[in-house]
């Protein structure tokens, strides 16, 4: 499977982004949402509170402690839960996110985006995401 | 027009860290206040109050129920009423989905056991917009 996205034009500069189906596992509440790739996010999902309150995630909140560090200091509190995510047809499963209480704007890290093949066409201002090298034409 | 508030009660340790964090951004501490407080405005009620979707109740509940466990996975539901124990998470999440569509979850948590450790996730962007946010104003 892959899928192929627009950069977000309204960024300057442009930045990738890839539309995500989100799904809270335990009430089936789901949100569709475009995540901004994040290479140096270490984690999988880092959501806004505005998505959080939408899927209802505080019901299958873990019980961990987790801290979100920028640019390798100014520690900010995560509050991780469970969610399934299905990053554009190619990459599903259930995975802990985290919500930043200060994000703007929900993040794609490497914990997915290392089982993905991503290509950044920048001058076509394009994205193009894959679960294997052979099914990309690019 | 800035308003002056003399507060009470004020915990010292967390006063002297918010200085120091503000002396690190560059900011003053009335300005760290000021977003602190706008933060805590915007966050949404659910996490305002007790640190999360979870009660007082159920943390308590979890910490009592995980001591000697090492193995496996606890959810605690219904402010600490209902627990259980799970190979994995997956085990977890289904219990929590019945107990969901019989109406009968309040609210839960879940504790994967074992040694208990803080996590650090860097996170690459969105740090310029987090001072920028900080020192707003």
């Amino acid at each position: 499977m892959s899928c192929s996205e627009s950069y977000d034009a309204a960024r300057r500069p442009p930045a990738p982004r890839v539309r995500a189906e989100l799904e809270n596992p335990v009430t089936g509440r789901r949100v569709s949402a475009a995540l901004y790739l994040d290479t140096g996010f270490d984690g999988t999902v880092l959501l806004t509170s505005d998505l959080w309150e939408e899927l209802e995630l505080g019901l299958v909140e873990l019980d961990e402690d987790v801290y979100a560090l920028h640019g390798g200091y100014l520690p900010v509190r995560l509050t991780p839960a469970l969610a399934r995510v299905n990053v554009c047809g190619a990459w599903s499963g259930l995975v802990r996110v985290y919500l930043h209480p200060l994000a703007r704007r929900p993040l794609l890290g490497r914990g997915i985006l290392n089982e993905l093949y991503a290509y950044l066409a920048g001058p076509e201002a394009r994205l193009l995401l894959s679960r294997s090298p052979a099914s990309t034409a690019w | 027009m800035p308003r002056k508030v003399f507060l009470r009660g004020i915990d010292e340790r967390l006063y002297a860290e918010v200085k120091a964090r503000a002396a690190i951004l560059g900011i003053t501490v009335s300005e760290a206040v000021n977003r602190a407080l706008e933060l805590w405005l915007r966050t949404p009620a659910s996490h305002a109050v007790e640190g999360g979707g979870r009660s007082r109740r159920l943390v308590e509940a979890a910490e009592r129920l995980a001591e000697g466990r090492e193995r496996g996975v606890l959810v605690v539901a219904n402010d600490g009423e209902l627990h259980a124990l799970f190979d994995d998470l997956e085990g977890a999440v289904r219990w929590l989905r019945e107990l969901y569509l019989r109406g009968e979850l309040r609210n839960s948590l879940i504790r994967p056991l074992g040694r208990r450790a803080v996590r650090y996730l860097e996170v690459g962007g969105g740090v310029d917009e987090l001072l920028g946010e900080l020192r707003r104003g």
